[in-house]
């Protein structure tokens, strides 16, 4: 498919197209959508089989449950404080669902709804509005004194307050940009070096020694996706909690 | 990039190209949303080109300042 007509079709992978004949296509349900819900169940699946044992000495799954509970845990008290402990169920299943989404895109066949900046747009709009949420009922008004900080001179309010709320308002858009680039681009250069493996073996006697390098380059590549999958649902939960930590304290 | 997720100190630190690219996606989204606000208060005021352009510097400075927040050390926790 990549390699069709001897070009190199990288962004085809991104391609919605919707599943479940006739059914999905009447409601629009797409691949992404079905990802999404697989990535869900996944998720829900990990927890529940693995906490089920409830062992002393946990066994595979267990652990693997148990460490990315605690791992988010710490991340967040971490960054947030004790006021932590109620947006923890929230962060980790946004970064569970990231994490998931990312690493099932990694899969052959597989579709990663991550690299769709309408989804982290989504995801990211919705930490927007509930650190705004959160702020507005901690602080009330006191909430408005971010845009304008104290001591800064008075005349200085027209520049500064609208470079303040841009400021704010690049939150969500920065950290959708960031995940969606991020999958996209890992995505387009793994098709593009995989193209290169099927054009150069065809070119002769030579092709399959030369069609190598590329193949190499895509191991690597993908080894480097694996690390960028976690890095970035990482970056995603971190900056949530950085987030609501200004949310909380206010600076 | 450097697998720093280990520690769960701040974010991870990244090489060059990871600091790189957070600097540019900062700078890219305050710009887009100046461009945006300022064209959308143009279309409801009719005042185009005026808030665009102004809205263009406002974002232009909101990125200047989103960088350097991303290198200010930060309080953690407390």
């Amino acid at each position: 498919m990549a390699a069709e007509g001897k070009t190199i079709d990288a962004l085809s992978q991104f391609e919605l197209a919707t599943v479940l004949g006739p059914i999905g296509s009447s409601v629009g349900f797409s691949q992404s959508n079905a990802h999404m819900l697989l990535a869900a169940g996944l998720i829900t699946a990990l927890i529940m089989f693995g906490m089920s044992a409830r062992a002393v000495v946990p066994g595979r799954l267990q652990s693997l449950a148990e460490s990315s509970y605690e791992f988010v845990h710490d991340l967040v008290l971490g960054q947030v404080g004790d006021e932590g402990k109620r947006f923890f169920p929230f962060v980790f299943t946004l970064f569970m669902f990231v994490l998931f989404g990312n690493l099932l895109g990694l899969l052959p066949y597989a579709f990663t709804f991550t690299s769709h900046i309408a989804v982290t747009f989504a995801l990211a709009a919705v930490v927007f509005v509930l650190i705004t949420v959160v702020a507005l009922m901690l602080h009330g008004r006191k909430f408005f004194g971010y845009f304008f900080p104290e001591g800064a001179p008075i005349w200085l309010a027209p520049i500064i307050i609208p470079v303040e709320i841009v400021s704010y308002l690049s939150r969500p858009v920065s950290l959708s940009i960031r995940l969606f680039a991020n999958m996209v681009a890992g995505h387009v250069m793994l098709k593009v070096f995989a193209t290169f493996i099927v054009l150069l073996g065809g070119l002769g006697a030579i092709g399959p020694f030369v069609a190598v390098l590329p193949l190499g380059v895509n191991i690597a590549l993908v080894g480097f996706e694996v690390l960028v999958a976690f890095l970035q649902a990482y970056v995603f939960a971190i900056l949530t909690s950085i987030y609501l930590h200004d949310a909380v304290h206010l600076h | 990039m450097d697998p720093a997720p280990g520690s769960t100190g701040s974010l991870p630190g990244g090489g060059t190209w990871g600091v790189g690219f957070r600097a540019g996606v900062e700078v890219v989204s305050a710009l887009v949303v100046g461009v945006a606000v300022g064209w959308f208060l143009d279309r409801w005021l009719g005042t185009w080109p005026w808030l665009f352009l102004l809205f263009f510097v406002f974002g232009s400075v909101a990125g200047v300042l989103n960088v350097y927040r991303l290198f200010k050390p930060r309080s953690v926790g407390k």
